[in-house]
């Protein structure tokens, strides 16, 4: 049989096989990646789908604690200040309650227990990054005075919290109401803080025993509430370390899914250089090949 | 002088191959020489010699025909994959693809639970809202012009078909004329050949040869060309906006068009696309009405009740086309509950990207649902093919052939409810819009629609998140455009290996055609010798008779 004379076709063909194998190297060792477009790979593409959304969320997951953490620990601070307050309006109430002092004295006293009074409102009224820590979800100052309210100041927030989404189907739940901490109804820790204020004031042994008392009550109290606050902040911690390891593996996942070795690429592209010049130089060599070139002209 | 007539004949002959050794379509022909007889009598010798029996040119039919078929195929995936190489960077990440701007969107609801009272989260869950709702558009347009491109393709192919088959007619004609004589008819064969090579590029035909020429037809029996008579396709505007292909007799023949980039160019704008588009405007349907849905549990910052989020213009059957955001203000987020037990909606709106989407209908209570069937177009003819259970997971198949009628889809389903596969609670039916619309009294089904079209795969949307969803309707274009640019590289591997085979036979090899022509030079020169020895031996004779004394 007759070999095609018609050299050019296969040639051709021959050559741009080549120079896409040339193109597919060198677009690979560029950007890194195996799969540019959905057809590359289209299992992989698909999953990188998914594998794209995940990371997003991931990052901003993370970025979520991070925030949130700082907000639960100066809540979690300022709840410990409050402690070290009311336990020196217990050390005043108990001196108040020994019977011993004059009515200036005692008079002196209630101005300090109000002035710790003072420093718990205003820690309850503590804002970070713009927003109140206690106010519920509300965006009013929590606390502010009030002479009609029993306890002279009224709760301005409202009741709900915030839970913060730090995992898919995971949220935290990072704040409680001022409404729960400062003045709930079983333990109004600002009526208990008042009442002790009051009883100095009229110089009652007995009632300022009793005011006393139910102000270090109220320490065990906010104890219960930082207890909370740590309990997310462990929560948020573990949390992050979930999530950085899950970065980590979505980053995996995504180089095997559409990552190139940049060895392997590096090696790819250079035979596939070595076999395009090849198929080059083998083009050149063959096409002018003739009989003709062999044969003498007549003379 | 025979001797040398046939010598020149050959030498016109090969030079005449050597001149058209690179015209497209040429085949090579040969000088066909047969020898006189020689009679002897009475011890003497006539006749003898050559004759010059015409020139021929070396045809192969059966390798023109498997040439032509497999032009016709390879141009129809070719087309199809550039049609889709075209459609799949609308689906790569480039940043404003729908993955990127999903991830933006359910990343922004995530910021919006830390502050959901901020302005700012606020603003960048409305914005990345707007993103998605574009990234939806933008996709739906892509997908729209790349079936705008292939019907200009269709109109151009028809105006294409219709010069070639007059071309076809009038060289068949000439060739019927030349039958009669002697006239070598090889240079107006080559011609038809190229003409049908042409023709087979741009649509698949059939070739029977007669006695009054080729006769072409479609692949499905359609006439182009009888004889040296040609019929015209035309195209008109079909229902749906794009241009139909009809016959001579004005019967649309557009679905029965296989093969050359028309046919390929027809299944990408009538099945592939449509395909594709229908699954994005589920999509784009399930994350509006489902984001709707949530928002409606919930109080805006305002403290009124939350309003819809996304707004669908238009109907169904372009949901992610017109898609958009109906709210204006962040502050429209429906961000708190409004049922006073929970506080926060946030976790509301972001479950609908991390959950399973249900299917339209309810998974908690009764329901009707519509979903667009994925293949709208294909229900023009035939049977369906199966219905396939998959009642574990409560989901169902329905199986559509790739020509089902409404009527066959809707008898099978029937029967398929009345034999037990499935549940007798849920019913179905199609509307005027081919939409399959379902219903179930069971409370807890999920139902869902998937179409056998190989070039999409099976797409159920029950019962997976929105990124899932998306993420299979990637695969699905992906792996059709890989099938097209794979078939379009294997067929052209074989086309061209054909073409060797014919150039093998038929073609015009220089070196042959230099020997050749050494060849009959040397015959050419031996004759000529002949002549002059003759000359030489009558002048001898001549000679004889003269009366020249020694």
């Amino acid at each position: 049989m007759q070999v095609n004379p018609n050299l050019t076709p296969d040639i051709l063909a021959d050559l741009q096989q080549s120079q896409t194998a040339l193109n597919t190297a060198l677009q690979q060792v560029a950007t890194g990646r195996s799969v540019s477009v959905p057809s590359d790979n289209p299992g992989a593409a698909a999953a990188m789908v998914q594998n794209t959304i995940e990371t997003g969320e991931v990052d901003q997951y993370t970025q979520n604690v991070s925030t949130v953490r700082a907000t639960v620990e100066s809540a979690s601070s300022v709840l410990s200040t409050v402690t070290t307050a009311l336990t020196q309006a217990v050390s005043l109430g108990t001196e108040g309650s020994n019977g011993t002092n004059s009515t200036s004295n005692l008079q002196a006293i209630a101005t300090q227990v109000q002035g710790i009074l003072a420093t718990v409102v205003s820690a309850a009224n503590t804002s970070v990054a713009g927003s109140y820590l206690f106010s519920g979800t509300g965006t009013a100052t929590p606390y502010t005075a009030d002479t009609a309210s029993s306890t002279g100041y009224v709760y301005n927030g409202n009741s709900d919290s915030t839970s913060v989404a730090v995992g898919d189907n995971l949220a935290v739940q990072v704040n409680l109401p001022g409404s729960e901490i400062f003045s709930s109804s079983g333990n109004n820790v600002l009526g208990a803080l008042n009442s002790l204020v009051t009883a100095l004031q009229s110089g009652n042994a007995t009632s300022i025993e009793t005011a006393t008392n139910s102000v270090s009550s109220a320490i065990s109290y906010i104890s219960q509430q930082q207890a909370f606050y740590g309990n997310a902040e462990a929560q948020l911690n573990s949390q992050e370390t979930f999530l950085q390891q899950d970065t980590v593996s979505l980053a995996t996942q995504a180089t095997n899914l559409v990552g190139v070795d940049e060895a392997t690429a590096a090696t790819n592209l250079s035979e596939a250089e070595t076999e395009n010049s090849a198929a080059l130089a083998v083009t050149a060599k063959v096409l002018p090949q003739t009989l003709l070139n062999y044969l003498q002209p007549p003379s | 002088m025979e001797a040398l007539d046939a010598a020149q004949a050959s030498i016109d002959t090969t030079s005449n191959n050597i001149a058209n050794a690179n015209t497209a379509g040429y085949t090579e022909e040969v000088a066909q020489l047969s020898e006189d007889p020689i009679y002897t009598s009475d011890g003497e010798v006539s006749g003898g010699g050559v004759t010059l029996a015409g020139i021929q040119s070396v045809q192969n039919e059966l390798l023109n025909v498997q040439i032509q078929q497999q032009t016709s195929s390879q141009n129809a995936a070719n087309t199809e994959s550039t049609l889709l190489q075209q459609i799949q960077t609308y689906f790569s990440s480039t940043g404003t693809d729908i993955a990127s701007a999903l991830t933006t969107f359910t990343s922004s609801l995530a910021a919006l639970s830390a502050s959901p009272t901020n302005a700012g989260t606020q603003q960048s869950v409305l914005s990345a809202g707007q993103d998605l709702a574009q990234a939806f558009n933008a996709t739906a347009d892509g997908l729209t012009s790349a079936q705008s491109s292939a019907d200009s393709l269709v109109t151009s192919s028809v105006a294409q078909i219709n010069t070639l088959t007059q071309q076809i007619a009038k060289l068949n004609g000439q060739i019927s004329e030349l039958a009669g004589t002697e006239q070598n008819d090889g240079a107006i064969e080559d011609q038809l050949n190229a003409a049908e090579l042409q023709l087979a590029g741009v649509v698949g035909i059939s070739i029977t040869q007669t006695s009054e020429g080729d006769t072409v037809t479609t692949a499905n029996g359609t006439p182009l060309v009888i004889g040296d008579q040609s019929y015209h396709l035309q195209t008109t505007a079909g229902s749906n906006g794009y241009q139909q292909v009809l016959d001579s007799n004005g019967n649309n023949i557009t679905s029965s068009l296989q093969g050359g980039q028309l046919g390929g160019a027809i299944q990408v704008r009538d099945q592939v696309v449509p395909g594709m588009l229908s699954q994005l405007n589920v999509l784009a349907t399930q994350i509006s009405s489902n984001f709707n849905a949530a928002q409606s549990q919930g109080v805006d910052s305002n403290g009124s009740a939350g309003q819809a989020f996304f707004l669908i213009s238009g109907s169904s059957n372009n949901a992610a086309a017109g898609m958009t955001v109906s709210v204006s203000s962040g502050a429209q987020i429906a961000i708190n509950s409004a049922d006073a037990a929970s506080s926060s909606n946030v976790a509301n709106l972001s479950s609908v990207f991390s959950n399973p989407l249900p299917s339209s209908s309810s998974t908690s209570s009764t329901g009707t649902a519509t979903m667009p069937l994925s293949d709208t177009t294909s229900l023009t003819s035939g049977s369906i093919t199966s219905i396939a259970d998959e009642a574990t997971g409560k989901t169902y198949s329905f199986t559509a052939g790739a020509s089902s009628t409404l009527a066959d889809l809707q008898a099978g389903i029937g029967s398929a409810v009345a034999a037990g596969i499935l549940s007798p609670g849920t019913s179905l039916s199609f509307n005027a819009n081919g939409q399959a619309v379902i219903s179930t009294t069971t409370a807890g089904d999920t139902l869902g629609v998937s179409t056998d079209d190989p070039a999409l795969g099976s797409f159920t949307s029950a019962g997976q998140t929105p990124s899932g969803v998306y993420a299979s309707l990637v695969f699905n274009v992906g792996n059709a455009a890989s099938n097209a640019s794979t078939q379009s590289t294997a067929m052209s591997k074989t086309l061209l290996q054909l073409t060797d085979q014919l150039g093998a036979s038929s073609g015009v090899n220089i070196d042959d055609e230099t020997a050749n022509l050494i060849r009959f030079q040397t015959a050419y020169e031996a004759a000529a010798r002949i002549v002059s020895t003759i000359q030489q031996l009558n002048t001898v004779i001549m000679d004889m008779g003269s009366t020249q004394s020694y």
